[in-house]
């Protein structure tokens, strides 16, 4: 999971697997890297996801390469009621590229903090026409979501795990080829369960 | 790097709450008078706790460093090939140098199957170590154990040299857990570190004293290795040959990259293509090495040019008090050197003479801690060469702690109307401290094994007389009848013995090693041998109680606190003598 600071990556993700909920004075910042496991049944077939959550402020570069190498699904994060921090995801996009290896990587943009949307103290700044059309264009998935109320949180993941095995199978002669690119085995599958590793 | 990072407020948390929590209301008017109410007065509970945040952001700001670019746009990413930008840019941040060091070279040399298994699993170190660094433990430990560990990192030294030690030692407490586990397993155990009590440390004084133990482990073993590697490349080899021997682990390209790494600190470039460049590598430490013999010559002038000053001084009693500010010129330049001292301890083990400037084992002297090696000295007793690097450290360590309480008494007596006695006896006390350092790296006596002996013999003899002549002076001095502020002087004469007792440890296996290895070490057991100092003529000359005070018996060693200038035995026959003076006079010449 990426994305500036404050979006509510932890968030997010603190609602995938434990569905659970800080308030705003409960919550730290990620500093460097946080990961949590899932297990998650999805078309009655269970993986097991390795997720990586990275600090906003953090570089890509301080972090570790074979974090980038080994992703199989991102998940961009933005705040709809932050301009900033949808103007900014370009700039993520360019890390990305420059960091990942894997040409297959799935990636999904999620515009979070829906429920912030009419509310007196800050509204939204980001259409959900905008954030389509950037997805469109960068050709990522796209969700928008709040952890708060758990709407959309789900799904953002659930597309991401979708999305990947079926590209793999497509793709398995190129991803062979591709050898040191995609690591299915080195670090995520359990007996049984189909890994997934996700930032 | 400018401003605000995550995480530093969290360094800030605990020095507001601790400040807070000590805080005293000035409610009254007789409380404004109590110093305790004026330290933590609780008007000021914000100004203090920034300012010690600051000083505390000052050793750990490049550990939020990472990189000259910060997000947003960062696009000259872009423009580097992608095989260098995912690996190399990465040299270059500190945080990612220290996690680095840690777990491949710390790691590697203390527990080389726990090394292999991480970098087999490919488990990056900054992955748990940034949090663990940046927020020193802040979210590893609970609050209260928290405190507790600061105070243990605090008082260790201002640069938190520990905490690498301590990431070291969380590694190895849970060692077991992770040397069989897989990659998941592993890291959730890293990043959900698991209560201190549940290990075999079970507190955080254990897991402190853990980390002092493994950094002695590792500089052992690193001097150790270092040393095998010049056995075997320099063409002095014969020279070293009472130097053990026995196979250690940690290779020399460790080494190498290990002294590389504290030479150029948040520099050090470790790329294969470097670490194999050992030529390279030396010829900077050697330079290094330089710089710092260098500066302990500067110092060592320094100190003796303030021993004679205060032995000028100290020769006229009739002018003491005319001079008082020459006194306090000297503690100025003493509180200078102090604050150079304190540096050396805490970066190098930078003792050196002439004779040792050949020596390859120096590459491995930035890294000793200085404190930590003098207090565990007599585990090295049976190797020559770390004897004489922990001397080194040791002398500066004492030296730099003694200065602060010998300043404090020369400010107190520059002040003091009838400060001939506190004067006197604060010099004796700096003599002493500073003579091993003197001797080592201006004088450096040569003398045989079979010598000391006599020289100690002699060093005891020479004692009464100059204890008389001490004291003498002191009378003389005072032109009153002796009624010597008691309290200073006792003061001082703890402060004496405290300061020689702190030592016998090193000294008594120092000797018992040179006794045993010489002739090879004499430089190192010249670290050790206390020359007694003859004062200065004039000094003898203008004292005209001589003879009476020689009446008095002289003790050979004192417990008696009002002895100024004394000589302390201690349980294992060495004799210290602490004494003042302004030259040098072998008393066996």
């Amino acid at each position: 999971m990426i994305g500036d600071s404050g979006t509510g990556k932890s968030s997010l993700l603190l609602r995938f697997t434990d569905d659970a909920w800080l308030q705003p004075e409960e919550v730290a910042a990620t500093i460097g890297v946080d990961f949590k496991v899932k297990i998650i049944d999805v078309d009655n077939k269970k993986y097991k996801l390795t997720i990586w959550d990275t600090a906003g402020q953090e570089r890509f570069r301080t972090l570790t390469s074979s974090y980038y190498r080994g992703a199989q699904g991102v998940i961009m994060v933005y705040d709809v009621t932050q301009r900033d921090s949808f103007a900014h995801l370009e700039t993520w996009f360019n890390e990305l590229d420059t960091y990942t290896t894997n040409p297959l990587v799935v990636k999904m943009l999620v515009g979070n903090k829906i429920d912030k949307d009419g509310s007196n103290d800050s509204s939204r700044q980001v259409s959900r026409k905008e954030g389509e059309a950037f997805a469109k264009r960068m050709g990522t998935l796209f969700v928008e979501s709040s952890a708060k109320s758990r709407s959309g949180v789900i799904d953002a993941f659930v597309e991401v795990i979708a999305e990947t095995p079926e590209l793999y199978q497509k793709t398995a002669a190129h991803a062979a080829r591709a050898a040191n690119t995609v690591n299915l085995d080195q670090q995520n599958n359990q007996s049984g369960e189909s890994g997934g590793s996700c930032c | 790097m400018t401003g605000y990072r995550q995480g530093m407020h969290e360094l800030l948390a605990p020095i507001l709450f601790v400040v807070n929590s000590d805080k005293i209301r000035i409610d009254s008017a007789e409380s404004t008078n109590d110093p305790l109410a004026f330290i933590f007065d609780a008007n000021f509970v914000e100004h203090d706790a920034f300012a010690l945040f600051s000083r505390l952001m000052r050793s750990t700001k490049s550990w939020f460093d990472s990189s000259a670019n910060t997000l947003p746009g960062g696009h000259n990413a872009r423009v580097r090939n992608k095989a260098s930008s995912v690996s190399a840019p990465q040299q270059n941040i500190p945080i990612v140098v220290l996690c680095n060091h840690i777990q491949n070279n710390i790691i590697q040399v203390l527990d080389p199957t726990l090394c292999s298994h991480l970098k087999h699993l490919n488990i990056e170190p900054q992955l748990y170590g940034l949090r663990w660094i940046r927020l020193l433990f802040g979210r590893e430990f609970p609050f209260e154990e928290l405190l507790c560990l600061w105070d243990g990192l605090f008082a260790h030294d201002s640069s938190l040299s520990l905490v690498q030690w301590i990431c070291a030692a969380m590694l190895l407490l849970i060692r077991e857990e992770i040397i069989q586990a897989d990659y998941i397993t592993v890291l959730q155990k890293l990043m959900r570190y698991p209560s201190l009590s549940t290990l075999k440390v079970k507190t955080v004084t254990g897991l402190l004293d853990k980390a002092k133990n493994l950094q002695r482990e590792y500089e052992e073993r690193v001097t150790i290795s270092s040393q095998e590697q010049h056995s075997r490349e320099s063409s002095a080899a014969s020279e070293m040959s009472n130097q053990k021997k026995s196979s250690r682990t940690g290779s020399s390209k460790s080494v190498a990259e290990i002294s590389n790494f504290l030479v150029h600190g948040e520099d050090s470039k470790k790329t294969a293509a470097q670490s194999d460049n050992a030529d390279n590598l030396a010829v900077l430490q050697q330079r290094k090495i330089s710089e710092l013999k260098a500066r302990d010559r500067t110092l060592a002038k320094k100190v003796d040019r303030c021993i004679s000053q205060l032995a000028d001084i100290l020769s006229d009693a009739q002018t003491l008090n005319e001079r008082r500010n020459e006194i306090e010129g000297i503690v100025d330049e003493l509180k200078v050197v102090q604050t150079e001292l304190v540096f050396s301890s805490g970066t190098s083990m930078s003792m050196t003479d002439g004779n040792e400037s050949e020596s390859p084992v120096m590459v491995s002297r930035p890294k000793m801690s200085a404190k930590a090696a003098a207090s565990n000295l007599h585990e090295y007793s049976n190797d020559t060469i770390l004897q004489r690097n922990a001397n080194g450290s040791s002398i500066l360590a004492t030296g730099a702690s003694g200065l602060d309480s010998w300043i404090s008494t020369l400010s107190t007596a520059a002040q003091d109307v009838d400060l001939s006695k506190t004067v006197k006896a604060a010099s004796s006390l700096f003599s002493g401290l500073f003579e091993e350092r003197i001797g080592t790296s201006t004088f450096a006596p040569f003398v045989p094994a079979d010598q000391q002996q006599r020289r100690h013999s002699a060093a005891v003899k020479a004692i009464s007389g100059i204890e008389a002549n001490t004291s003498a002076a002191g009378v003389a001095a005072t032109s009153s009848p002796i009624k010597s502020t008691p309290s200073t002087l006792a003061d001082v004469s703890t402060t004496i013995k405290s300061n020689v007792r702190s030592r016998p440890e090193s000294v008594s296996s120092s000797i018992k090693s040179t006794a045993s290895s010489a002739p090879t070490s004499f430089s190192s057991a010249s670290t050790t041998i206390r020359s007694a100092r003859y004062p200065p003529d004039h000094w003898r000359n203008n004292l005209p109680l001589q003879p009476q005070i020689q009446t008095q018996p002289q003790p050979a060693s004192s417990d008696d606190s009002s002895t100024v200038g004394s000589v302390v035995s201690n349980p294992n026959k060495e004799v210290f003598v602490v004494v003042a003076d302004g030259g040098f006079k072998d008393p066996l010449s």
